[in-house]
């Protein structure tokens, strides 16, 4: 029986260790590459070019 | 020629004749009640066709026999199916929600817990049934309430009880909606089941969801080895869904795979099921047993739930700890239509849905932990 609690022990402790460090690596993913901010649409509607403050610059909305 | 070669009636044992009852019986759930349909029919018909007395089908060479070579015992069919279920699993509610991917770990509690009273009753302590240890991991293996999984691992670990768990399993995954309610009413107050969680959460960008699959592989390849070919089909169909420029092979994975797969599969654990190897009192027992597994699964959620509902400040509902169990997606409507009854206007669905999907990674990392630890636990 001592063999069997240590095997619930351990497949516990595979089973939280494998997906904290999926949880680490999926916040990291989340920071690394988050999502551009969309466009103003009110400001695009309303004439406002979204580059208009800076050449070039590649906010989106064009 | 004997008589009893040309009139299978007379050959009909009442064991064989108990099969067949069952099998209609899974058939009928199946057609009439709509319980998993696509799984009990087939496993019906293959129930059917193997207890039918000198029809050969699970004789050396018979069809059903050829389909158990192949398909179940080389573990063939529940990794291809797991590359459909891949394909069909949308991971963006979990990646909206990363914490929800601890809930999921949480509920595997219900394999190791179900594990350990098999083998108290086994050859662990009590000796009341034929539980060696191995057996009993096995049948612990119910609570991962994945019968991809369930078939995988049993089928691994080779015992004599695959038959029953695997359709242990299945049923038990069409019967979540009955068994978790009164769970988590028991162990969660009204206050608890009343937090309003916001339905909107941090968006998640194209690039993250199709990098997810590989680096789930990597990582949960490289710390649980053994569960290498379950998460590696399951991200590999999910790579195909979300990879966005292989739509054909995303919907043949969907549909035609998965569907193909499935009826072989289901004819093939049918057939399985002789009245020599499921007749006996340990079957009743695993039986018994599915119930625990997926009620201890559902507390551990439940329990880690109620653990996030405090540390959050009162903000996480414990409620969706239950859907962490991977019957997906039965576990997640559930925990809806739960929250619903204590506020009519408390949305938990996508919270749950990312428990559930984070349940069906933990369910797989928990099944290849198992492989790995047999050996030195279980000699």
């Amino acid at each position: 029986m001592v063999n069997a609690v240590w095997f619930v022990l351990g497949g516990m402790a595979i089973v939280f260790a494998t997906l904290c460090v999926l949880l680490a690596v999926m916040m990291g993913l989340g920071r690394l590459l988050r999502p551009k901010p969309r466009p103003n649409v009110a400001n695009v509607g309303a004439g406002a070019s979204p580059s208009s403050g800076r050449h070039g610059a590649k906010t989106g909305g064009a | 020629m004997p008589q009893g070669e040309l009139l299978g009636v007379l050959a009909l044992s009442w064991q064989a004749a108990v099969m067949l009852a069952i099998g209609c019986g899974l058939i009928y759930l199946g057609i009439a009640k709509e319980v998993e349909p696509l799984l009990l029919v087939p496993i019906g018909a293959g129930v059917l066709l193997a207890n039918i007395p000198l029809g050969g089908l699970t004789d050396s060479g018979g069809f059903l026999a050829l389909l158990r070579k192949t398909g179940i015992e080389t573990e063939l069919f529940p990794l291809l199916i797991f590359i459909g279920v891949g394909a069909m699993i949308d991971f963006g509610s979990m990646l909206e929600r990363p914490y929800t991917v601890l809930l999921g770990a949480a509920a595997q509690f219900g394999i190791f817990g179900t594990f350990f009273l098999a083998y108290l009753l086994g050859d662990g302590l009590l000796g009341l049934f034929d539980f060696s240890f191995t057996d009993a991991v096995a049948i612990g293996i119910i609570g991962s309430a994945d019968g991809p999984t369930s078939i995988y691992v049993s089928t691994v670990l080779g015992t004599k009880y695959a038959p029953a768990i695997v359709v242990a399993a299945y049923s038990y995954m069409a019967l979540v909606p009955i068994i978790q309610p009164p769970i988590m009413r028991a162990l969660t107050t009204k206050q608890e089941r009343g937090v309003v969680m916001p339905a909107r959460s941090a968006r998640v960008s194209q690039r993250t969801r199709v990098l997810f699959p590989v680096v789930t592989i990597v990582v949960v390849g490289l710390i649980a080895p053994k569960a290498t070919p379950l998460i590696g089909t399951l991200m590999f169909g999910n790579l195909l869904r979300e990879a966005g420029v292989l739509e054909r092979l995303s919907l043949a994975a969907q549909n035609e795979l998965a569907n193909i797969v499935t009826i072989l599969l289901g004819l093939a654990v049918g057939g399985m099921m002789v009245a020599e190897e499921f007749l006996r009192p340990e079957t009743i027992m695993i039986f018994a047993m599915g119930v625990v597994a997926f009620a201890v699964g559902t507390a551990a959620g439940l329990g880690l739930g109620k653990v996030m509902y405090r540390l959050s400040g009162k903000k996480i509902n414990p409620l969706i700890g239950a859907a962490g169990i991977s019957a997906f997606p039965m576990s997640a409507r559930v925990v809806q239509k739960v929250g619903l009854e204590t506020n009519p206007h408390n949305h938990l669905l996508m919270h749950a849905a990312g428990a559930n999907t984070a349940g069906q990674i933990a369910s797989v990392v928990a099944g290849g932990a198992v492989l790995a630890l047999v050996p030195f636990f279980g000699g």
